[in-house]
């Protein structure tokens, strides 16, 4: 081979190589246009990550921007006087905020610059665009000297300091476990008019809410986390580098096409690894917890399961699991992309109570429902709790029995879809405000039942009403159209529309419209009624009547079309939703017959004339109407089997008697 | 007593017990059986017609559970918020039962009217009692959980593994589980005590309950726990076996019942049978109060040189209120001379009720025994009674023994001719529960008047035989065993003339424990004459024993 050959060899082989690095680096699955690179450094003393960070952002949008917004959540946990603290009354799931000065929490912006350009730092200015409460720290904006144009990007150099807080609301540290989320200064999204619900461009950079959660941008983070060597990390992304020197290591993590980053560090993790397919699944785990371990991975991988099957491929190749400590329950069951922070859940719990399952499977449902399709958790909380309640529901029964997915204890027996559906059918609050609003907006503790348990509940229903296949298809078609993007409601409704029309034709009517006007945005609720059974003898026609060319009285004809019944099913509707409903009617001789109402009216009868009177009659004996906030007035049965009274009472005088007897100790 | 001795002991008594044990069974099953008829009827209300209470047969429903619960939450409301005055009304219940059950315990037998005879007369200083307890039961439980949920916040902010939370909680728990249990155990010797010593004082009840339990801390507590233990393993075999029996339909749902109700009866049995042998081995310890000992003189006659015995079974002597405040006025005025010079040795004075058999010591009835002193009165036995340190015999004596305490009281009896051989009645104590007074008399006459007369207590327990399950293989005569009120006072007085003319006539009084003050009053007429007649007249009206 000619020299000069060797040459045009090696330099194909190295074009080639580069191409397919390249194309691996660049193999975008999303915008990418929110790229950070950190060198963080952890104080386990003080609890703090100082560092600096490089922002890379690329106007995507239309608009030419002539300033920039950045969360820094972490403010939220300053003092008493930020809209989080003003809101959660400074506890928050069981944590309790500021007992001493370790224990608040804060990010710093120590220096902000435009790389090769302006410093930033003297420009950056708190602002609260969702409220009035100018001590609120967690949003700041910073107007820019020089535009950033349609497509153009900018990189700022930031660098920062972020003390943790003790445990609460998700991050913070509890002795020697740390957990950072939210915890560097981060840059909002920027809506164009159109995108989404904007009527206009601008900033969609909300205060942090105790009732929220987040929205960003995708990007790709390459993070270095220095901490002391002894310690195990645990990250968003892959562990691509690891270095020890003296005292300390530096481990290097790299994500790709994720929404957020975040971190935790501890010396007590114990280490364990498992597989799906690729997908390798990482779980860092507490010593005291390492008996559930299987459990962690077999509940993942169910979820993998369920979601590649009824949504969507996963595209990451790993998923890391945390199990926090029970003092640092406050970071647990949460999601970040390819990480998930488990439920808090003692070693001993019991197989029968699944919620060390279904916190997993929840999690990683997330993966899907804003992670990949990254709703506004913000403004559309029902997006991402809610859909994600609605398949953890889905996952947990198929799993676990229908009614026995959550608990299976000691003669409990409650399963997930059930116990969403209580959630909301049985709260006194049900009425009080739509499920479409502002996370933060939701009045008197709400926001879980609105955006959790309501819509799961008419997810549940939609299923049940459009069928399996039909719900499968919209699902996959939310996430093939929306991936990696920014759906909101109307994005998913029109997919409903779309697909319902394609399976049933107009049986629904012209569209979906209808169902979510009433479910996500009203507060309306659905209650239909089995008013009563009528069994009413038939008697036979009286008068003159023609026989044979001659007159004879009615009883003394006989004829096999007379019914000795006439009998009828009242059915009322109580509330005001509007559902198609079918109702079950039973006769006497065992004969079942199934008719369908439209529902809209307040009440309809159907009538039958047969020789067997209605002894059972039942609105939606399927269940279809999860929404039905009532299902004990949706049948009737004349002849009451009293076996179950007896039963429970029986019971209930069982251990009364056993509670009584109880206090002849005392006596 | 051992533990398997007071186990099986308490088991056997309570075994034969049956009347008993459903007079207690069906106080519980009533009891409750009014709320659960009301859960009943509001259950029944609520569903109504629905269908939905079919899926409630197979199983327990959540869905139909948290439905009927949300639309007829107030009424259910009403019925769970019922349990708490069930509860207080079953604790008064209780209360009042467990005074039957250890007024049982203590005749030995059990008759209908005794029990609630006994449950009605315990019944207030048994509330007493458990008001104490649960005052008790919430000092423990600030001692126990204020410093535990110290020290688990202590714990829980730190990097503790929740391992060491769970043990920390644990312990506390089980740590005041035991405090739970050891207080009511306490509270039930505490009752054995009142009832025993018929005392009011709930306080000291209490305390002294301490003070048994420390004192045989071991077998008491173990006794306790592992009948505790029963209930829990009768429980868990009753899940188990409830779990295999579906309620669907009417049969299982009674044979369930009729299992349910068995395990009732059985933890109404296993409390019983805790009782009886907590009380088997209380009352094995027990020394009863002078009141309740057969009293056994025994008299010399120096010249004879012969012994005679005369035994005083336990009166049934209720003074009144005031020979209280005066006999506790005398015995107040002479406390300071309750001192060892007058040394009775009670150990051969009294003897408990259980020893008579095997003493074969004659037993006389009160009534028996002022004929007696009458009889002996007549017949002017001359005694030379002189005091241990030979000056002070005229005084009132006021000696005190304690169930507790053994004290050696000697009479030095002179006899009419200086001698000095029987001067001195000195009783040892066998034991904590057989005492015996033996007061050395010079019967100058030499007549025996203390034939031992015939025990009527037994054929007074045969009357009630058709009404009773007695099962009782001690002496009958316990049944006549009046414990003393605390404000009873009994003073039995022997007034006996010193021949001598040595003026011995003065009072001696007993007080045999700190609650009771019975007076054993000698009253020695000297040959000279002395006549006290009138007060001893006055005394007899008080309930006083006088020998001449």
């Amino acid at each position: 081979m000619k020299k000069s050959n060797r040459y045009i060899i090696i330099f194909i082989l190295l074009l080639a190589n580069q191409f397919i690095s390249h194309s691996q680096e660049n193999k975008a699955l999303s915008p990418r246009n929110a790229n950070y690179t950190m060198d963080v450094k952890l104080d386990t003393d003080k609890k703090t990550i100082g560092g600096q960070l490089q922002l890379v952002w690329r106007n995507i949008s239309p608009d030419t921007l002539t300033e920039l917004q950045f969360h820094l959540y972490l403010n939220a946990f300053k003092n008493t006087e930020s809209t989080f603290m003003q809101e959660s009354g400074g506890s928050f799931r069981g944590s309790k905020a500021g007992e001493d000065e370790l224990s608040w929490g804060y990010c710093d912006i120590l220096d902000m610059q435009v790389k090769d350009g302006e410093n930033l730092t003297s420009k950056i200015k708190f602002i609260q665009p969702d409220n009035d409460n100018k001590k609120d720290q967690t949003v700041i904006k910073v107007p820019l000297s020089d535009s950033i144009l349609p497509g153009q990007t900018i990189v700022i150099d930031i660098k920062f300091k972020s003390k943790l807080p003790k445990i609460f609301a998700r991050t913070g540290f509890a002795g020697n476990y740390f957990f950072a989320g939210q915890w560097f200064p981060k840059i909002g999204v920027y809506e164009p008019a159109g995108m989404r619900n904007a009527r206009k461009g601008g900033w969609n950079c909300h205060q942090f809410h105790a009732n929220s959660e987040f929205f960003a941008d995708y990007g790709v983070y390459n993070v270095n986390i220095t901490v002391p060597k002894d310690y195990i990390v645990g990250a968003v992304g892959q562990l691509v580098d690891e270095k020890i020197q003296g005292s300390e290591k530096t481990v290097r993590y790299k994500a790709e096409d994720v929404i957020d980053f975040s971190w935790t560090a501890s010396q007590r993790f114990i280490e364990l690894n498992d597989k799906w397919g690729d997908v390798k699944i990482r779980l860092l785990i507490q010593p005291e917890h390492k008996d559930m371990a299987d459990r962690h991975f077999e509940s993942a991988k169910i979820a993998l399961d369920y979601f590649t099957a009824h949504v969507g491929p996963y595209p990451y190749p790993n998923l890391t699991i945390i199990d926090p400590p029970l003092s640092g329950s406050g970071s647990s069951g949460m999601e970040y992309p390819t990480l998930i922070t488990a439920g808090d859940a003692p070693a001993w719990l019991p197989k029968g109570i699944r919620i060390v399952e279904m916190v997993t499977i929840h999690e990683f449902g997330h993966q899907y429902f804003m992670g990949i399709l990254a709703s506004n958790e913000f403004e559309e909380a029902w997006m991402d709790e809610g859909m994600n309640s609605y398949l953890e529901t889905l996952i947990m029964d198929a799993a676990y029995g229908k009614n026995t997915s959550m608990f299976d204890f000691a003669g409990l027996k409650i399963g997930d879809t059930e116990m969403q559906r209580t959630g909301y059918a049985n709260s006194n609050s049900r009425k009080i405000a739509e499920s479409y609003r502002f996370a933060w907006e939701y009045q008197q503790g709400g926001y879980g039942m609105l955006s959790y348990n309501k819509p799961a509940t008419f997810m549940n229903t939609l299923h049940r009403l459009v069928g399996n296949e039909c719900m499968d298809e919209i699902m996959k078609t939310y996430y093939k159209r929306w991936k990696f993007k920014h759906p909101c409601s109307k994005d998913f409704i029109s997919i409903v529309n779309e697909v319902v029309a394609k399976k049933h034709g107009d049986k629904f009517g012209k569209d979906m419209d209808w169902f979510f006007n009433q479910v996500l945005y009203s507060s309306n609720i659905c209650d239909y009624k089995l008013q009563q059974i009528v069994n009413n003898k038939t008697s036979k026609p009286d008068g003159l009547f023609d026989k044979d060319g001659s007159k004879v009285m009615g009883s003394q004809i006989e004829s096999d079309s007379l019914k000795e019944y006439e009998s009828k099913v009242i059915v009322t509707r109580i509330g005001e939703v509007i559902m198609p409903v079918e109702v079950l009617v039973r006769f006497e001789d065992g004969q079942e017959i199934t008719k369908t109402w439209d529902g809209a009216d307040r009440s309809f009868e159907f009538k039958f004339l047969t020789n067997s009177k209605i002894v059972f009659a039942q609105i939606d004996p399927e269940n279809k109407i999860q929404v039905d906030v009532d299902f004990a007035n949706n049948s009737i049965q004349l002849e009451q089997n009293t076996n179950p009274i007896w039963k429970y009472s029986v019971k209930f005088l069982f251990w009364l008697q056993n509670i009584i007897q109880t206090v002849v100790w005392l006596a | 007593m051992n533990i398997p001795k007071a186990y099986i002991g308490g088991f056997q008594k309570a075994i034969k017990l049956p009347r008993m044990l459903f007079i207690i069974y069906f106080a519980n099953f009533f009891t409750a059986l009014i709320l659960a008829l009301t859960f009943k009827g509001v259950i029944e209300e609520s569903f109504g017609q629905s269908g939905i209470l079919s899926t409630l047969i197979k199983d327990f429903d959540f869905t139909t559970f948290t439905n009927l619960m949300f639309d007829h939450g107030d009424a259910i409301g009403a019925v769970i918020g019922g349990i708490k005055w069930l509860i207080i009304a079953y604790f008064l219940m209780s209360i009042f039962l467990t005074g039957g059950i250890i007024e049982t315990f203590n005749k030995d037998k059990f008759t209908t009217s005794s029990f609630f005879g006994g449950a009605a007369y315990n019944f207030f200083r048994f509330l007493g009692l458990s008001l104490v307890m649960i005052l008790v039961q919430f000092i423990f439980l600030f001692i126990v959980y204020i410093p535990l949920s110290m020290i688990l916040k202590s714990v829980s902010e730190n990097m503790t593994p929740e391992v060491t939370l769970y043990y920390i909680a644990i312990s506390g728990f089980v740590f005041h589980l035991l405090i739970f249990l050891f207080i009511s155990m306490i509270g039930d010797y505490a009752k054995f005590y009142l009832v025993l010593n018929d005392s009011f004082n709930v306080f000291k009840g209490f305390w002294n309950g301490v003070k048994y339990v420390f004192g045989n801390f071991l077998r008491t507590y173990i006794l306790y726990l592992i009948l505790l233990f029963l209930p829990a393993v009768i429980m868990y075999l009753y899940l188990y076996l409830e779990r295999d029996i579906k309620m669907a339909t009417g049969v299982g749902i009674l044979i369930v019942f009729g299992m349910q109700q068995a395990f009732m009866i059985l933890r109404v049995f296993v409390r019983t049978w805790i009782l009886s042998s907590e009380f088997k081995l209380y009352n094995a310890d027990f020394v009863p109060p002078i009141s309740q000992q057969a009293i056994v003189l025994t008299v010399i006659d120096t010249k004879t040189n012969t012994e005679k015995e005369i035994v005083e079974q336990p009166t049934k002597i209720v003074v009144k209120e005031p020979v209280k405040q005066e006999t506790t006025k005398v015995a107040e005025e002479t406390k300071q001379e309750v001192k060892t010079e007058y040394a009775i040795d009670f150990s051969k004075t009294f003897t408990s009720a259980d020893e008579e058999d095997t003493s074969g010591e004659k037993i006389i009835t009160e009534e028996e025994m002022l004929k007696k002193v009458n009889e002996e009165q007549a017949t002017k036995i001359e005694d030379n009674i002189v005091p241990a340190d030979k000056t002070n015999i005229n005084k009132e004596e006021n000696i005190q023994p304690t169930i507790e305490t053994v004290q050696q009281n000697v009479i030095n009896v002179e006899d009419e001719s200086g001698a000095d051989a029987n001067k001195e009645a000195i009783i040892t104590p066998i034991n904590k529960s057989v005492q015996q007074n033996v007061i050395n008399v010079e019967d100058e006459s030499g007549a025996d008047d203390n034939e031992k007369e015939p025990d009527d207590n037994a054929n007074q327990d045969d009357s009630e035989a058709d009404d009773s399950e007695d099962n009782s293989d001690a002496d009958d005569n316990k049944s006549e065993v009046v414990a003393p009120n605390i404000e009873t006072i009994q003073q039995n007085v022997i007034n006996a003339e010193d021949e001598s003319g040595v003026e011995t006539g003065k009072d001696e009084i007993i007080q045999p424990n700190i609650e009771t003050v019975q007076q054993n009053v000698i009253n020695v007429d000297d040959e000279s004459g002395v006549d006290d007649s009138k007060e001893k007249d006055k005394k007899s009206d008080k309930g006083i024993i006088e020998f001449e």
